[in-house]
């Protein structure tokens, strides 16, 4: 039986390989993405890596490895990660398997992706690691097996089963839970300790008590996760071989335990459809009332304003993201930061600022950045339903133009709100040698440029989902954490590269205009140059949103509904 | 009114439709019939605007569907065989979003939609939360909120119990009666004799017949639903010819 199952898992992944590369848009996609592979980190390969970055890369990979099985088992997962999906439900469950060999099956159907992950990160990752990328990779899989590995073991543990009682004890559940909270303090505070060491962030100040992390007892928190980070500095080819046999024998133990668990199929069941999901969510939150919440309201009178058609889909599209996409996070954080800002203004906290400055410094960047890659409440989330969006009375324009608008607000408010913060709690800060009125005007000057800058960024991410749909995380399914870092990398990547591009000539611009209208003044020249390189921004973003309407009517609708 | 001229669709080397033109006019209710593949769903889409014809004209109410899109598509409505709904939005306000699509002011055409089609206990459901023939209705009422003079359905009875199947048979006549010109998809001959006062019948995408009820019967002899199955399964198992 189990000769059917491998044929299942290697046949359907040949046939995804060869359907991909047969059309020319995924292969010419794949050759670009291993070109860029190569010219930017293949070519160094053999280049000795920089010592400066050492601890902060073993660290980070170690950070990862921690927060995210403090994740597995600390949140709720919103699928199970053996959930079979409908046909493998229809033949599996129905076909005289053993437990073991299904589970054994949907563990292994994850190693593909798992594998890409892993080449991905193997190639990205360099400084103070191997300078082999075999090496890198190899551990990277070993990383993102432990983390699927993590997955499985914290959703079996944890799910209740007929009983009513979950299949691992609650006591044992609350000790890895409190294991996995000191182990990821313990790797913050490493991480916190050589910046102090390498006097970045303010926090060489006050350093010294984070070395404790480093010391016995605490830092046994944290071996398990460093055994398995350990092959990737490992110097010599001996070291390299036995560390990967320490690792193994660390995932063997995981497994082990992973396969002591007895899946309840039925109860664990298909993969939830995205109705089910919010069904599921929304039992937990509770009877909607009929006015909606306060913030729908405010989403209602909003649109309100535009009288035009089309804003049905930017009101249909901001009501999601207050039902479906946990914006939560990105609000505390925009609060929170300035929190920490406005904190450093007290004599006792003053030697933070620059630490604050940082972690504010490092979320706008994200937020700008990264942004789209969380909040997607625009064409990715209606692409699966091409076949509806193409009937309602609007131009492919239209459409594009509004389904991107809702990301643009959503994202524009945390910035703003960021921004606006921020700026009040920095302005009478007497460590910052900024004077509070040129601080306003720079303030001021950021948020003329964001609308156009988000726009763009944006634009950049639907249309990549257009081009290359099977490689986007659409509709509303949220993106697995561990199984899909490679796909999210290089959707993240490919932002990036786009937006520095698309920003070239709009900053030239601005640093012309500014130049000049600096004759009248610096805040005037700091203004108009901003209002000038964030209007040409906003021009770009049309004239990208005319080429996306384009692609628009051309996207196959199967390729997008599975039709 | 629905005029389609010439219209053909490739997908690779399969030819979905081929030179399909036909005619429906004001208050008819037309089946579209064939077997799986004949190329019925495409000729749909592309009537609907969702997929471009390679070739040939598309005009819904005398306006130009592929020059003028939106406009034509304002009059327009089309149920698919399997209805789709964003799942964060309740009945009430799937209704509110169409009405806002079509430029309809106020909430009084949703209103009495919603209690034309009984889900005024479902208003504040999400679409997950009804049941088959419900979310049916619920698509019915979201296309009827613009009044359109053309509709498209396929598949409409699919998955209902008889009480829905009742509901949406009135309904249908309902709308001709008033005006609007319908193609009806189904595989269903029941449906389709009960409620056409004409038929195309499609073979790999071609038109291999089309004519009134008594036409189409002569094509294998004339008589009951069953000699209507049985002059159906004749001509589609000809080969793809011009049309009887």
């Amino acid at each position: 039986m189990i000769e059917a199952l491998w044929f299942y898992g290697l046949r359907s992944a040949r046939n995804r390989i060869i359907k991909r590369t047969r059309d020319v848009r995924y292969l010419a996609g794949m050759v670009l993405i291993f070109a860029y592979l190569y010219f930017v980190f293949g070519r160094s390969i053999r280049r000795e890596p920089s010592t400066g970055s050492q601890g902060f890369v073993v660290l980070g990979l170690l950070l990862f490895l921690v927060i995210s099985s403090l994740f597995n088992w600390w949140t709720e997962q919103t699928d199970h990660p053996l959930a079979l999906n409908k046909p493998q439900a229809q033949f599996l469950i129905t076909a005289p398997l053993a437990s073991r060999q299904v589970m054994l099956f949907k563990l292994l159907t994850t190693l593909p992706t798992l594998l890409w992950s892993a080449i991905v990160m193997g190639l990205v990752l360099r400084g103070g690691l191997s300078p082999h990328p075999a090496q890198r990779i190899l551990t990277a899989f070993i990383i993102v097996v432990a983390i699927q590995l993590q997955r499985v073991g914290a959703a079996l543990a944890r799910a209740p089963r007929r009983t009513g009682r979950t299949s691992a004890r609650p006591i044992t559940v609350a000790i890895v839970r409190i294991w996995l909270a000191v182990a990821a303090a313990v790797a913050l505070a490493q991480v916190a300790s050589v910046a102090a060491e390498h006097g970045m962030l303010g926090l060489e100040k006050v350093g010294i008590p984070f070395a404790v992390a480093y010391r016995f007892p605490w830092s046994l928190a944290v071996w398990p996760f460093r055994v398995l980070v350990a092959p990737a500095y490992a110097p010599t080819l001996l070291a390299f071989a036995s560390s990967v046999a320490v690792a193994l024998v660390i995932l063997a133990i995981e497994a082990t335990l992973v396969f002591q668990g007895d899946p309840e199929w039925d109860r664990i069941g298909i993969a939830r459809t995205r109705e089910e999901r919010l069904s599921a969510r929304r039992a937990k939150k509770g009877n909607r009332s009929s006015e909606g919440s306060l913030w729908e309201r405010y989403i209602n009178s909003f649109v309100s304003y535009f009288k035009r058609p089309a804003a049905a889909i930017t009101w249909k599209n901001l009501i999601a993201s207050r039902r479906i996409q946990p914006l939560g996070p990105g609000v505390v954080m925009a609060i929170g930061v300035p929190i920490i800002l406005a904190a450093t203004l007290l004599p006792a906290f003053r030697q933070m600022t620059s630490f604050a400055l940082g972690l504010a410094g490092a979320w706008a960047g994200l937020l700008l950045f990264a942004g789209p890659n969380f909040v997607r409440n625009d064409l990715r989330f209606d692409l699966p339903r091409l076949r509806l969006l193409r009937t309602y009375p609007l131009t492919s324009r239209e459409i594009c133009v509004a389904e991107i608008a809702a990301s643009v607000t959503m994202l524009l408010f945390l910035q703003l709100v960021l921004l606006t913060l921020s700026t009040a709690a920095l302005l009478f800060n007497p460590v910052i040698p900024v004077p509070p009125g040129r601080m306003l005007v720079f303030a001021l000057a950021v948020a003329c440029v964001l609308p156009g800058l988000n726009a763009m960024n944006i634009s950049g991410q639907n249309i990549f989902a257009l081009v290359f749909p099977k490689w986007a995380t659409l509709g509303t399914k949220p993106p697995t954490r561990s199984a899909n870092p490679g796909q999210y990398y290089f959707s993240l990547l490919i932002s990036v590269v786009v937006f520095v591009i698309s920003m070239i000539v709009p900053a030239i611009v601005a640093i012309g205009v500014s130049a000049v209208a600096s004759l009248l003044g610096t805040s005037v020249g700091i203004i108009s140059g901003a209002i000038v390189g964030g209007a040409i921004a906003l021009g770009e973003a049309a004239l990208v949103l005319r080429w996306m309407a384009t692609l628009f009517d051309r996207v196959d609708l199967a390729s997008v509904t599975g039709d | 009114m629905i005029d389609a001229s010439h219209l053909a669709k490739r997908f690779g080397s399969i030819k979905a439709v081929d030179d399909l033109s036909f005619r429906i006019e004001p208050g008819e209710i037309v089946g579209l019939l064939g077997r799986n593949g004949a190329g019925k769903t495409t000729t749909l889409h592309m009537l609907a605007g969702i997929t471009r014809p390679d070739s040939g004209r598309v005009s819904v109410c005398g306006i130009d569907l592929l020059e003028q899109p939106k406009t034509a598509k304002a009059c327009l409505g089309f149920i698919a065989d399997e209805p789709e709904f964003f799942e964060y939005l309740t009945v009430e306000e799937h209704l509110k979003f169409s009405g806002m699509l079509y430029g309809i002011q106020g909430t009084a055409t949703a209103d009495a939609l919603i209690s034309r089609f009984g889900l005024e206990e479902k208003r504040r459901a999400y679409p997950e939360e009804l049941s088959r023939g419900m979310r049916q209705k619920l698509a019915l009422a979201c296309v009827l909120h613009h009044d359109p003079k053309a509709i498209l359905l396929d598949e409409p009875l699919t998955g209902l119990d008889p009480a829905g199947m009742r509901d949406m048979k009135d309904t249908i006549l309902a709308r001709a009666r008033d005006g609007a010109a319908i193609l009806l998809s189904s595989h269903l001959l029941f449906l389709v004799e009960e409620l056409c006062s004409r038929l195309l019948i499609l073979n790999d995408g071609r038109l291999v017949a089309s004519g009134t009820m008594q036409e189409i019967r002569g094509a294998a002899g004339d008589g009951s639903s069953r000699e209507l199955e049985a002059a159906f399964l004749d001509i589609t198992s000809r080969p793809a010819a011009s049309p009887t």
